[in-house]
């Protein structure tokens, strides 16, 4: 089901979308900062800061947008007083993730405990509620499976503050890290990824519907299969399982899309074969040494998440711009379709660039691993101006039409 | 056949037309374009109007439900017909930006309608106007 009339105000998802790229660009910078040895050191201090800024400061402001807006389209999920709760967890989650950095840089546990303080109370709030108005809603939504995982992270991230700063309570470190990083990694991101892709791939790709076991069953044994990896190391082994049914799946409607020429189709599909590559082999190379740990982490973001991402933007936010503008100029108006504000070639543009961040993420890292923040810079900037010029282009529309509406409305007959 | 298979066939008629469109444009095929593109929106106009005029009024009496699903329906025909405008403009003057920008939009604004009439309305007009079925098979 789809309801574009339950679509948020489109401000509210377009500031967490507007958020992103500054935190990519400030983890870019914090990276050429650092040195050769700092590189290889996964849980050096400054990695720690940049990773925790990757993940809730870029991907977090992307994914959390993408939830609030898809929540509400697909089964009508609305707060009462909208734009203050999205200010208000936009709000939560910038200032979280900034305390969260510079608790991990100086390895400060004032800073840490208040940062994982406000992250908790946020995300838990967000989670039940949005769990609480699925259940309302009657609707057997596949976004609940990800919800869960973003509670659960939110949950694992808490306690290993606490372990960290108290030691309590009394679980192994190095269990709780796991725990954080699959669920954060599995049960969030790559769920709502394919959540997301359940409803939008068909839809934007015109490709076939998905097979119904898949959509039934697939969220469900994806949350096992990382719960199995959570209890026991050995559970790695079967996660890759789910993310391999799903990517058979996916390549199969991109093969039967009927808009073969959309770049679109091609970042879903590299970003989705990188993606399921890195868990195939992550039980076997993630303890191997801290230097396969940051490659595959790094491969699994830059040539996994950020092409589907950057398909995903740059489909929804000119869509949603150009809904919001036909609003506000029922008809009529410069504006007559989405591509004039976020034309394909920007698209294009954007999918070499970050195709071209995954192929040469592991030769840069061996050779001349500064020129991968510069990379990243170059891609923060692009997708920035993007967005800037896109949301800039509807408003100069909306107030041109409303401007020519009163001038015509106030001509003497 | 019920209601909603007949319409959704229709739904998925227009869709490869459009689809096979905009191929054309993106390779600069512009007289297979300009007859691809006359060929969807008649298709689509002969859906909506068919929608319009025979499903909507009777599914409004029988129902009692005017102002509702279908006046969103209809203003989201309108929202389509302006952009169908757009696109057989663009083929006529051979601007594929123009035209890509115009089928995209109309492929996701269409996407997301038919789903709405195809998992709601439709079941709906099945449930209450059964034996409107036979005329649109």
């Amino acid at each position: 089901m789809f309801l574009p009339e339950f679509s948020l105000p489109v401000r509210i998802p377009l500031r967490f979308f507007r958020t992103a790229p500054w935190w990519l660009a400030l983890s870019a910078l914090l990276l050429l900062t650092l040195d050769a040895d700092q590189w290889q050191q996964r849980f050096a201090p400054p990695m720690l800061a940049i990773t925790h800024l990757l993940a809730l400061g870029f991907l977090g402001n992307i994914m959390l947008g993408a939830l609030l807006q898809v929540s509400a389209v697909l089964t009508g999920v609305r707060a009462k007083h909208a734009p203050f709760w999205g200010m208000a967890l936009w709000l939560v989650l910038q200032l979280g993730t900034a305390m969260l950095a510079l608790g991990l840089w100086q390895m400060q546990p004032v800073l840490l405990q208040a940062a994982a303080a406000i992250l908790f109370c946020g995300l838990i709030s967000l989670a039940l509620w949005l769990l609480h108005r699925f259940w309302r809603s009657g609707t057997r939504s596949v976004l609940s499976w990800p919800v869960i995982g973003l509670g659960l992270t939110a949950v694992s991230g808490t306690l290993l503050v606490g372990i960290l700063s108290y030691g309590f309570p009394a679980i192994g470190l190095n269990e709780i890290l796991r725990a954080h990083i699959v669920l954060a990694s599995i049960t969030w991101l790559i769920a709502l990824i394919i959540a997301v892709a359940f409803t939008v791939v068909p839809m934007f790709l015109v490709a076939p519907a998905w097979p119904q076991a898949l959509n039934r069953w697939l969220l469900p044994a994806l949350l096992l299969c990382a719960l199995a990896a959570v209890m026991d190391a050995r559970g790695l082994t079967i996660l890759c399982l789910p993310i391999l049914a799903w990517l058979f799946g996916l390549l199969r409607l991109l093969q039967n899309s009927q808009r073969r020429a959309d770049p679109a189709r091609y970042l879903w599909g590299w970003g989705a074969v990188n993606m399921a590559l890195v868990l195939a082999l992550l039980p076997w190379l993630v303890d191997v040494s801290d230097t396969a740990s940051i490659l595959m982490a790094g491969h699994f973001v830059l040539a996994g998440v950020l092409p589907i991402i950057t398909a995903m933007l740059a489909k929804i936010i000119p869509f949603l711009l150009w809904l919001d503008y036909r609003l506000q100029v029922p008809s009529g108006g410069k504006l007559r379709h989405m591509g004039q504000l976020f034309p394909e070639r920007w698209l294009k543009r954007l999918a070499y660039l970050s195709i071209a961040m995954g192929i040469t993420f592991w030769p840069l890292f061996q050779l001349t691993f500064k020129a991968i923040p510069i990379i990243i810079l170059l891609y923060a900037g692009a997708i920035a101006y993007c967005l800037r010029r896109s949301v800039q282009t509807q408003q100069v529309a909306i107030v041109q039409a409303k401007t020519l509406s009163a001038q015509t409305s106030n001509q003497p007959k | 056949m019920s209601i909603t298979s007949a319409l959704l066939q229709q739904h998925r008629h227009c869709d490869d037309y459009l689809a096979q469109a905009e191929a054309t444009a993106r390779a600069g095929q512009w007289s297979d374009c300009q007859k691809l593109t006359s060929i969807f929106c008649q298709t689509t106009l002969a859906h909506f109007a068919l929608e319009e005029d025979s499903l909507f009024p009777v599914f409004e009496q029988a129902s009692g439900m005017i102002g509702g699903p279908t006046q969103v329906m209809r203003n989201e025909h309108a929202q389509a017909r302006d952009l169908m405008q757009g696109l057989q403009e663009a083929a006529a003057q051979q601007d594929s930006d123009d035209f890509i920008g115009c089928a995209e939009t109309l492929l996701l604004l269409l996407q997301q309608h038919n789903m709405k009439e195809e998992n709601i309305l439709y079941p709906m007009c099945d449930r209450t106007i059964p034996h409107l079925a036979e005329e649109f098979a």
